[in-house]
């Protein structure tokens, strides 16, 4: 109705024109009229972008972003030579921006602008499900890209950045292969390998600069590959070789391998632990040398559970002990409570470990203690994984907890003046969305205060609000499925990072747990590696190709690093403007 | 008490269930579906992360008191591996729904219904005050699951028939894949 009224007005107005008999009046009209059919061609899009409720705008943008970036380029090229280098595409972007909506402005205040919105219209409302195309650009607000890498199109999962002397090193883990390309060409070898791990020198974001491929388990999407990868210097952990620098990765279900990748160009096996199965997101705290690994071990009931070992020595694994929920254990019976996604440890000193279960369902967040779980009795009996457990969350049946990130002692300013509770425990969980165009309920993000620890409580939420984009009609997955993990101080407590599929790379404000607030997001272009997402309806198969931003981490320096399940790469990325004020960057 | 050695189920029932195709499809759980010497009920239990599925009590003579609940559970299979172990069948069918401390009777096996490989596992469920011979069966199709609990006071063999019967009578095949179909 809103975007409607110009039309209507606009033709009563021309029903109100008087006849015009001056020949030379009628030809400077005709003339002008031409016109400004011409300029409303070049500026429409932008327009619909002023008129459009926010409900159609991303329609309109994955409809016309060509035409608005054209209409702009001549003021986006004065910014160009303007700026310095290092603000360039910020400049661009601003100039832009400015230009259109001038021109927007003033032209939509115009009869003629009316009409030439109504094929527009509707044209928009018909294609308003279409998926982004290639050559469209990404779409981002308070974030830029620095640079990009293809990952030799291999889909994606966890990034982990770590410097290594005056280097920063990219660790990134992949999935499996796709059914059409199980084995994508590794160009350094020039031979077809199993996904596994690449690694890449970062230290200039601009021109991340690939080192090498180490291949994982054969086979395809969640069946094969490398998915997760953790760091430590062998000079932190208690017993490492002091020159060494470790690389703890799953390979593929069955296994998980210790690296030394001091030269990271050149990784040398140290150890593996195999005979398991769905091995996944594992947490390895660099200062003891305690790893959690996410296992599937022979006779325990679920898919997966934790495996407590000490890697303090990288090449001599202690294994601690096995830990899981009461019915989970070999020999329960009756129901199977929910399987482990992944846990992250606070380490001794705070002496908490966040178990996150559940994917898309039945979520659980699981507040142990620590020293409990290392040093009470192994043998995984109902007693024995009950002893460390202080507390459980159980989330709603329809959401999950991929992630449980803790956020411990955060100050609150609203209750700064308060004598009790001025500062909370916070852990962000993070749901993952596992169906395509949202063949599930929404899977989001959660806060919880654990200030009290036996009453954890959900204090807040966020998700991508899906009209902004019309994200389920996209293609893929809509939803959250991991945050940055990084407790380096940049961001720690203050903007945290969450990858959301097809809506891109979202920054979260959590300085105030109890209302975050989006401040700025990325969503990268597709290209021609980009794999399609099917789904089947009405008894066909339908496939559109959209990005799935699957995984988000952070550097020290305030690098964004992103990448996507659907071999779309990977792309590193700066925050600006306000969100880059909000994390006291300069 | 498990009555054994109770009768097969007939060769007339299984007859009018495999040809049971012209009955009601509809891919809701609230929609009828007519199949014979079954009686369709309201799905019994609490609302949980998958859609509610399909319930029928047994109304014929050979095989009263037997209940049968089927649902798909989307995205809830390994992909790569299907439903290959009892760990499985105990952590996706609905058996806790019955009785959170279900116990299995011994090993499952693998089974072939509805064009569909998986694996079954006979169980003993406390339901309603009484304990009742169990059968859970999962099929797997690419990363879904189709899981089934049937129930009765007859044989554990009989149980598994009559679920697998029912599992691949064409209305409830065509309504499973109605219902995955619309899940994506």
């Amino acid at each position: 109705m809103l975007v409607a009224a110009p039309l209507v007005v606009g033709g009563c107005l021309l029903m109100l024109v008087p006849r015009v008999d001056s020949s030379a009046l009628q030809l400077a009209l005709l003339v002008f009229g031409s016109g400004l059919c011409g300029a409303i061609y070049v500026v429409c899009p932008a327009m619909l972008g002023e008129f459009a409720p926010v409900s159609q705008r991303g329609a309109v943008i994955s409809i016309m972003p060509r035409p608005v970036a054209r209409s702009c380029m001549p003021f986006q090229q004065i910014g160009r030579v303007a700026s310095p280098i290092r603000y360039r595409l910020n400049w661009e972007h601003m100039i832009g921006n400015l230009c259109a909506r001038t021109i927007t402005r003033a032209l939509s205040r115009s009869v003629g602008a009316a009409f030439a919105l109504a094929p527009t219209l509707l044209w928009s409302g018909a294609a308003s499900a279409q998926p982004p195309k290639i050559g469209d650009p990404p779409e981002a607000l308070n974030m830029r890209l620095v640079g990009t890498n293809d990952l030799q199109a291999r889909s994606a999962y966890q990034p982990t950045i770590h410097k290594q002397g005056d280097r920063w090193i990219a660790y990134i883990g992949h999935h499996g292969g796709t059914d059409a390309i199980p084995k994508p060409i590794n160009p350094l070898t020039g031979k077809p390998e199993p996904s596994g791990t690449s690694i890449l020198d970062v230290t200039d974001p601009a021109h991340p600069v690939y080192l090498k491929h180490i291949p994982g388990q054969e086979g395809t999407y969640e069946s094969g590959g490398a998915q997760m990868v953790r760091i430590c210097d062998g000079a932190t952990l208690p017993k490492g070789d002091k020159s060494a620098v470790y690389m703890l990765r799953t390979f593929g279900g069955e296994a998980h391998e210790i690296w030394n990748v001091a030269d990271p160009a050149n990784p040398v096996l140290i150890t593996r632990l195999g005979g398991l199965r769905d091995t996944h997101k594992s947490w390895w705290e660099c200062d003891t040398g305690v790893a959690f690994l996410v296992s599937g071990a022979p006779g325990w009931r679920t898919r997966r559970m934790s495996q407590v070992y000490d890697l303090s020595d990288p090449a001599h694994p202690i294994k601690i002990r096995d830990f899981g929920l009461v019915g989970q254990e070999p020999g329960a019976t009756g129901a199977v409570p929910t399987e482990l996604h992944g846990p992250i440890s606070t380490g001794p000193k705070v002496n908490r470990v966040y178990f996150g279960y559940g994917t898309n369902r039945g979520g659980i967040l699981q507040i142990v203690d620590r020293d409990k779980l290392i040093n009470g009795a192994k043998e995984p009996t109902p007693v024995n994984l009950q002893y460390p457990e202080i507390s459980r969350l159980n989330m709603s049946s329809l959401n999950g907890a991929h992630t449980t990130f803790p956020m411990p002692g955060m100050p609150i300013a609203e209750f700064a003046k308060d004598k009790v509770g001025s500062t909370r425990d916070i852990v962000l969980i993070v749901d993952e969305a596992i169906l395509n165009e949202c063949g599930e309920a929404r899977q989001m993000v959660w806060l919880a205060d654990v200030t009290i620890e036996n009453r954890p409580m959900v204090i807040s939420n966020y998700t991508v609000p899906e009209a902004s984009g019309s994200f389920c009609q996209r293609g893929g997955r809509f939803g959250a499925h991991s945050s940055s993990e990084s407790m380096a101080p940049v961001y720690y407590k203050k903007i945290a990072f969450i990858s959301f599929f097809n809506a891109g790379v979202r920054a979260l404000d959590v300085r105030d747990p109890y209302h975050p607030k989006e401040i700025g997001y990325f969503i990268p272009a597709v290209t021609q590696a980009t794999d399609p997402r099917c789904v089947r309806a009405e008894g066909k198969e339908r496939c559109k190709t959209a990005v799935q931003t699957n995984n988000v981490e952070t550097d020290e320096r305030g690098y964004i690093y992103v990448v996507d399940r659907a071999n779309t790469g990977l792309h590193i990325l700066e925050l600006t403007g306000a969100a880059r004020a909000a994390a006291g960057l300069q | 008490m498990i009555r054994l050695g109770a009768p097969r189920i007939s060769s007339r029932l299984l007859a009018a269930l495999l040809l049971a195709g012209c009955g009601t499809l509809a891919a809701s759980g609230d929609e009828a579906i007519e199949l014979p010497g079954w009686q369709q009920i309201a799905w019994p239990f609490p609302r949980d992360a998958w859609e509610p599925g399909l319930a029928f009590v047994c109304i014929s003579e050979e095989c009263r008191d037997s209940t049968i609940y089927i649902r798909p559970k989307i995205g809830f299979c390994n992909c790569a591996t299907g439903v290959s172990d009892d760990e499985e069948i105990d952590r996706v069918t609905d058996l806790d729904l019955i009785d959170p401390a279900f116990k299995p009777r011994g090993d499952g096996r693998m089974i072939e219904a509805a064009g569909m490989r998986g694996r079954a596992r006979h169980y003993v469920v406390s339901s309603r005050g009484a304990l009742r011979e169990t059968v859970a069966i999962a099929l797997a199709r690419k990363c879904d699951v189709i899981v089934a609990v049937a129930q009765s006071s007859s044989s554990h063999r009989f149980t598994e028939e009559i679920a697998l019967s029912l599992v691949a009578a064409p209305p409830i095949r065509h309504w499973v894949e109605v219902a995955l179909d619309n899940s994506r």
